[in-house]
């Protein structure tokens, strides 16, 4: 099988079939079959809700709207083409929340994995999401990356491993938490959160290349920016292991708190950071009818 | 932690039939049970695979959602690990393995 590898995806002829069907998005002038394509684009969320509905999610017109309006104001502000992976896992079902909003491809969630409303966390310490991919498929580097991690009930402070690349180990990359924040490590840079509330949020990380620096942020609900920089770059190169969400890949010290969103894309300025931390807390707020405290 | 513990085998075998039921259907795998090493204790170097009430209700696709024990597959697979009965609760400990770094 193929998938995961970026040359089949499953979801695509299903989101396909549903588009211009008036399943979704209604005939589109441009699809009229039998004729031509003209130049008229399809709604830029249209293949994502397809993918949604064809694998059982309920996608409201409200939602559709919200997740039209986050895409097509990442696309305006230039930002769309960094976003490799993008997991809104707030349908409650399994197939849609392994999803990917950008690349339609399907992550695996692995062990005992609550799909909640607010979004996914593991019922027990054992479950992770992988997202069958790495960043260096993603063209993702040392010198090019952002994570974002929207967390709506802040951060768990046991033992807990929200998002990793080849786990803890000192080339990896990862965050941690151990009776509080432990560290965030991007191989052989290393973050100390002191800034950290963790509180509901969105905690970011990435590299300006242009400030010269390296970036660590947690953003409240009420937009209050908490961050940490480290000059320089990062030196080490990014390991070729999957990325997983939620818990390590041993589907070990997994998050007991929820994840309602988490994006890997390449280089956001710090300036970009906060103009899209803005708008993924609204993507998440319109989508589950919930406000991130 | 309530599951099956079994040979690591048996343990990849059972995933690998969940992961077969999703792409005969035409699926991606989106949803595996996983399994992990026993460290410590009476099953130490023996495989686990959880199947407790969050498991067996986890909803995996379609609408209204369809849970394992939906899928024709399920009885089989259960069956393969000795049936529901012989699941038994096993303490966290004996498969976390705390990564100091």
């Amino acid at each position: 099988m193929l998938f995961g590898k970026g040359i089949l995806n499953p979801w695509q002829p299903r989101a396909n079939a549903l588009i211009g069907t008036g399943v979704v998005g209604g005939l589109h002038p441009g699809r009229i079959p039998g004729l031509y394509t003209t130049a008229a684009p399809a709604a830029p969320e249209a293949a994502y809700v397809a993918a949604l509905i064809a694998a059982g999610a309920t996608v409201t017109a409200p939602q559709q709207a919200a997740i039209s309006t986050f895409m097509s104001g990442e696309i305006a502000a230039g930002r769309y083409d960094s976003i490799k992976r993008l997991y809104l896992p707030v349908w409650q079902l399994a197939a849609a929340n392994a999803i990917c909003m950008k690349s339609l491809t399907s992550g695996t969630f692995n062990g005992s994995i609550l799909h909640e409303a607010k979004g996914v966390r593991a019922s027990s310490s054992f479950g992770n999401m992988n997202t069958n991919t790495n960043l260096g498929s993603l063209g993702i580097t040392k010198d090019s990356y952002h994570f974002a991690l929207l967390l709506p009930e802040g951060a768990e402070e046991g033992f807990s491993v929200p998002f990793s690349v080849n786990d803890l180990d000192v080339n990896g990359i990862s965050i941690f938490w151990n009776d509080g924040f432990s560290f965030l490590r991007i191989t052989n840079r290393v973050f100390s959160g002191s800034f950290l509330t963790n509180l509901p949020s969105i905690i970011t990380t990435g590299n300006d290349s242009v400030a010269g620096n390296l970036y660590f942020k947690e953003r409240l609900s009420n937009g209050f920016e908490g961050v940490e920089t480290l000059d320089g770059i990062v030196g080490t190169a990014f390991p070729s292991n999957n990325l997983f969400i939620l818990g390590d890949s041993g589907q070990q010290a997994s998050m007991g708190a929820p994840i309602g969103a988490f994006s890997v894309s390449t280089e956001f300025s710090s300036a970009q950071d906060t103009a899209y931390t803005a708008a993924l807390k609204t993507l998440w707020e319109t989508t589950t009818g919930l406000t991130l405290p | 932690m309530i599951g099956f513990v079994t040979t690591q085998e048996q343990a990849d075998a059972a995933n690998a039939a969940i992961a077969k039921a999703q792409t005969d259907r035409g699926y991606p795998v989106f949803w595996l049970a996983g399994s992990n090493l026993i460290l410590s204790g009476e099953h130490a170097g023996q495989h686990f695979v959880p199947c407790d009430d969050a498991i067996l209700s986890t909803p995996l696709i379609g609408n209204p959602p369809q849970t394992p024990q939906d899928f024709p597959e399920f009885t089989t697979i259960i069956e393969s690990m000795g049936g529901l009965d012989a699941r038994i609760d096993i303490p966290a400990a004996d498969i976390t393995s705390p990564q100091e770094p």
